[in-house]
């Protein structure tokens, strides 16, 4: 289970966005037939080709220059290339890796390019498909008693399901690795009482060889921030609805796209990573969400204050929550 | 193995009958913590290997040096062992291969027994293989300074399941703490007879399962399809949602399509999907049309009813459909019972209904089912799918028609897996935490013509 030594990918990776940026499936596949053909490794074909891939339509969805349907496209494209090369690659051995998503994250190539990259360094890894619910996965622990799970997620409004994707792991003793883009920087994962973080798919591997055998149940959150989370969590239907109908974007300028639609469609986002925030006891969860959110408005035309507007109407909705005011203000 | 003696095991295992009151009185507390922690232990790891795993490492690091558990679990039996200096090892044998003799005597009789061993010789060995499994295990056993092994039986429910193997380092054995052996293997009986019992269970119930749930999908080329099924009882895993997607043995180009919902969640209703989609897997055999084939298996389902008080009360809608290749022309012929109408989505964006105006399959013996065409251009995408979808409730309203239509529309001549996501996104995003119905969902993409 060594690093691989490869060629760089480098030279195939703009015909690779080519393909992909028009949603040309075979274009796509024939790139990764010929990288593989070249010496390129599968793991760093999957890094320096494919992820860079969805890294540049992330960002092109953000800044409103492609819309949901070509993102959708492009990561279908990428999905089945991903699929494609974990079917090439021999069956692994060694004890049985699960690995998910956070429940309700329907974008599966975190943990379709985990799988993969696992497989192709020899292990028994198994991805359970987007969306991983807790029954899910205790069903897939009790029956195939896996070594490890790892879960992925992405969104900073996932962690309070995540958390409850942990206890339902750590309750059948099975040590629960996480990662994703929703666990950047800072104690999260700890907090959450994940076994280990791992960074990257190559860190993961690191990581494995260290895990515990079997771990206790999940510790209950006590600090104060975590039963405002519950709270909120239970209520985030009416807040969200509250604090659209408190939103006041009166004097602002309205560009011909209307993004106070696009406030509207990230507002339960929002309100979720709230309860992040609060449970994780990391403000920063919010500083991300903010400034994610900013991208997304001012690439749609819109004026970066409106984010600071509904920053306030939901102080005001939440200002029975000491723990997350303070957060929000800060 | 190191002579020095773990402090741990000592306390725990140390003959007190003659100690102070006080250090009795803390060998008790700590032995106390000990089987709670065990039975804890024992009892949460419902995966036979890895619960006995987890039993074996809490035995190694906290009471003796030396350990082996036996049970039968299926056609096997499952031992686990080892030393407190290594990782324990689980190999599962088939019930025909022989157990060493003094293992096999104990889970036959239900007696325990001490094994003395030699200090050096032939007969160390021996005797070490009359209770230990593993080669490996034995033959570092030989080597090392243990003399004595206890052999332990494993009951639960007045019946022995297994049998448990306990050694200590030179020097020490297991006088004075003859009851605490005791209250240990009876709750490791108690725990792992419940985790094999799970086991059995489970393992029943997936061979059922699998053969409920859906099928895969061909692969016909210049064609994409995908599905998504969600399940409203998560923990049975299957549900009253079914589709099938089959390719026609008479007309090879042909392929016959069905999406359909029994009342009902859960097993029962998964039960009564599957006789469904075996009826219409063999009218199909016999019509080409698909009004023809829910109008055999209406008749079938009518029957039934009658016949079967178990389906009496159970309503299903359905639509089926054929698609057929005429040189570069891909033809829809589609017939619904009482569900909702499929959708073609254009690849330009427009979205059209399919009406299917039959009405709910086993409600009328003579019930006629009639049928609707239309032409898929390439590009263009079928959309089947169970009121699962649209009524998925959010927080004001359900999600509807008019959601799931401007939700195809922003995905129009894309790849089918891309049209499921955008659906499935949708769907979870309305429901937010809500329970739901089953949910399912079949897109059939005709790829648009490279170049073009």
């Amino acid at each position: 289970m060594s690093a691989p030594v490869t060629e760089s990918a480098a030279p195939h990776r703009d015909d690779y966005w080519a393909a992909v940026s028009v949603g040309d499936a075979d274009g796509a596949h024939a790139v990764a037939a010929r990288a593989l053909a070249d010496g390129t490794d599968v793991e760093t074909f999957l890094q320096e080709v494919v992820v860079e891939a969805q890294r540049r339509v992330g960002e092109l969805w953000a800044t409103n220059d492609w819309s949901v349907a070509q993102e959708h496209a492009a990561t279908a494209v990428s999905e089945a290339v991903v699929r494609r090369l974990a079917d090439t690659l021999p069956g692994g051995s060694g004890p049985l890796l699960l690995v998910g998503c956070a429940e309700r994250e329907w974008h599966a190539m975190p943990a379709l390019v985990l799988t993969t990259t696992l497989r192709a360094r020899g292990l028994d890894a198994v991805h359970t498909g987007a969306s991983t619910s807790r029954d899910e996965l205790v069903s897939a622990i009790l029956d195939r008693g896996p070594r490890a799970v790892l879960l992925s997620a992405s969104l900073s409004s996932s962690l309070p399901r995540l958390r409850r994707q942990v206890e339902a792991v750590r309750g059948t003793g099975t040590p629960v690795v996480v990662g994703g883009r929703a666990f950047t920087g800072g104690e999260r994962w700890r907090t959450l009482g994940a076994t280990a973080y791992a960074a990257s798919p190559a860190h993961a591997v690191a990581v494995l060889a260290d895990l515990p055998r079997h771990v206790g149940p999940a510790v209950p959150l006590a600090h104060p921030g975590a039963t405002e989370s519950r709270t909120l969590q239970a209520a985030a239907d009416r807040v969200v609805r509250d604090v659209l109908a408190a939103l006041d974007l009166g004097n602002l300028a309205l560009p011909p796209d209307d993004w106070r639609v696009v406030l509207a469609t990230h507002t339960p986002h929002v309100v979720d990573s709230v309860a992040s925030a609060l449970l994780c006891d990391d403000a920063s969860v919010l500083v991300e969400a903010r400034a994610w959110l900013d991208e997304v408005v001012t690439g749609r035309g819109g004026d970066p204050a409106a984010v600071g507007r509904l920053w306030e109407a939901l102080a005001h909705e939440l200002r029975d929550f000491p723990v997350a005011l303070a957060m929000l203000r800060s | 193995m190191t002579a020095t003696t773990r402090e741990r095991p000592a306390r725990l295992l140390a003959d007190s009958r003659s100690a102070e009151p006080r250090a009795r009185l803390a060998q008790a507390v700590s032995r106390a913590d000990f089987l709670l922690r065990l039975s804890r232990n024992v009892s949460a790891v419902q995966n036979p290997d890895r619960g006995l795993e987890a039993l074996v490492e809490l035995l190694l690091d906290e009471v003796v040096d030396v350990a082996q558990v036996v049970v039968r679990s299926g056609p096997h039996h499952l031992v686990c062992s080892g030393t407190h200096l290594d990782e324990p090892t689980t190999v599962r044998r088939p019930l025909a291969d022989p157990l060493p003799r003094d293992s096999a005597a104990t889970m036959e009789t239900g007696l325990g027994a001490e094994v003395v061993l030699p200090r050096s010789g032939p007969g160390r060995g021996e005797a070490l293989r009359s209770v230990v499994v593993d080669d490996d295990l034995a033959a570092r056993l030989e080597r090392s300074e243990v003399e004595l092994l206890a052999v332990l039986p494993l009951s639960a429910r007045g019946r022995t399941l297994g049998s448990l193997v306990v050694g200590r380092d030179r020097g020490s054995d297991f006088s004075g703490s003859q009851a605490f052996l005791a209250d240990l293997t009876e709750r490791i009986g108690v725990g792992l007879d419940a985790t094999l019992l799970v086991a059995e269970s489970r393992y029943v119930a997936d061979v059922l399962r699998r053969s409920l749930a859906p099928g895969r999908v061909p692969e016909v080329p210049g064609l994409q399809i995908a599905t998504h099924v969600r399940v409203a009882h998560e923990s049975q895993a299957v549900g009253g949602d079914f589709f099938d997607v089959l390719h026609d043995p008479e007309h090879p180009d042909d392929l016959v399509l069905l999406c359909g919902d029994v009342t009902g969640k859960g097993v029962e209703a998964a039960v009564h999907a599957r006789r469904i989609r075996n009826a219409v897997r063999t009218t199909s055999l016999v019509h080409d049309s698909p009004g023809a084939v829910l109008a055999l298996t209406n008749r079938v389902l009518v029957l039934e009813a009658d016949q079967d008080d178990e389906f009496s009360e159970r309503l299903a809608t359905a639509v089926c459909g054929r698609l057929s290749r005429d040189g570069d022309e891909l033809g829809v012929t589609l017939a619904g019972a009482g569900h909702p109408d499929a959708l073609l989505l254009r690849a330009d964006g427009r979205v059209e209904a399919m009406p299917g105006e039959g009405v709910a399959l086993g409600l009328l013996p003579g019930a006629e089912f009639p049928e609707t065409t239309a032409s898929m251009h390439p590009g263009d995408t079928l959309v089947l799918y169970t009121d699962g979808v649209t009524e998925a409730r959010g927080a004001d309203d359900l999600f509807g028609q008019e959601r799931l239509e401007a939700t195809l529309a922003t995905v129009a001549g894309m790849p089918a897996t891309a049209v499921v996501e955008a659906v499935a996104l949708a769907v979870s995003d309305h429901l937010g935490e809500r329970a739901h119905d089953d949910i399912a969902l079949v897109v059939l993409h005709r790829e648009p013509v490279v170049g073009a």
